[in-house]
């Protein structure tokens, strides 16, 4: 049973390291592993109770941190009636398990913890290197903290989140894309020097 | 490239996030007419508008929310004139032509 919990990231057998490849990296990429990963699907006709619920962002495309009963998570929409629910704890499973409890019959809860990488972006180019990839305007005139998109960068679908105004970014990426996502990022980051390492949450 | 803006998650994405849905608002005769003539029931597969200007259409925001909506596009300009949900009936292209003359006059 051990071996079920330990944590890994769909990156674990590439070449990401967590060494600085250059003297004054510009981009500083972070594998942030050990969180879990929930979505949640409102029931036809629930979606207002299950917002007050859970707390969850109206307004598309703004993320919400939740903090309190019955736990600690950062709300990203996904989608109209969709939600991705991250938590820094319950990679066990028991996130997922009370999320589940507390809503009861208002939505419905899938366990996504193992099917994303979520790679953080920051740096003083960290905007320039997602604009080579990402087609969506990330000028702060559009975006600014708090901003959440399903989009594509480099043709891979990435839930995309600003976590402050530095910029500095978290990337949902499927496992299945990671290991070619870490490859762009890493050629398109040469440029600006990179600085990589592992977070174990 | 266009760049569309989503009215179901309010995204300005690229053409490329999206998927061209063909001409909006066509209804399948024969699900509200069961005598429907052949002659109609062929209009509905192969009969398309094909304007120089205005075109109502539709589009799904594939690699974004996932939703589909209408769009009034300008075939020879490519502008995109209006977005609006799934659900909402044609809209007025006499009016909106209208609203860009006069947008473009002043």
């Amino acid at each position: 049973m051990a071996e079920q919990l330990k944590i890994i990231s769909p990156l674990m057998r590439s070449n990401f390291s967590g060494t600085a490849r250059s003297d004054a990296p510009g981009v500083h990429i972070t594998d942030r592993r050990g969180l879990a990963l929930v979505q949640i699907f409102a029931r036809p006709g629930k979606e207002e109770s299950l917002v007050r619920r859970l707390d969850l962002p109206m307004q598309p495309g703004r993320s919400r941190a939740h903090s309190g009963s019955p736990a600690d998570y950062l709300a990203l929409p996904l989608a109209p009636k969709q939600w991705m629910l991250v938590s820094e704890g319950g990679k066990d499973g028991s996130f997922s398990q009370t999320i589940r409890e507390y809503i009861g019959e208002f939505g419905y809860v899938s366990e996504q913890s193992h099917s994303r990488a979520v790679l953080r972006i920051g740096g003083t180019h960290a905007r320039e290197l997602l604009s080579k990839g990402c087609r969506l305007d990330l000028h702060p005139r559009v975006m600014s903290a708090g901003a959440c998109a399903s989009t594509t960068i480099a043709h891979v679908g990435v839930l995309l989140h600003q976590v402050d105004d530095a910029p500095v970014y978290d990337l949902l990426v499927y496992s299945g894309f990671a290991q070619y996502f870490w490859e762009w990022l890493e050629e398109s980051a040469a440029e600006f020097g990179l600085a990589s390492e592992v977070e174990i949450i | 490239m266009l760049i569309i803006c989503c009215p179901v998650c309010g995204v300005a994405g690229d053409e490329e996030e999206f998927h061209y849905g063909g001409e909006g608002h066509i209804r399948r005769p024969a699900s509200h007419d069961a005598s429907i003539s052949d002659e109609a029931q062929r209009d509905y597969l192969y009969i398309r508008e094909n304007p120089r200007g205005l075109l109502r259409e539709r589009w799904l925001h594939q690699r974004g929310c996932g939703k589909w909506f209408h769009a009034v596009r300008d075939t020879v300009t490519q502008e995109i004139l209006l977005v609006y949900p799934i659900t909402d009936p044609p809209a007025d292209l006499e009016k909106l032509e209208a609203e860009r003359a006069k947008r473009e006059a002043t």
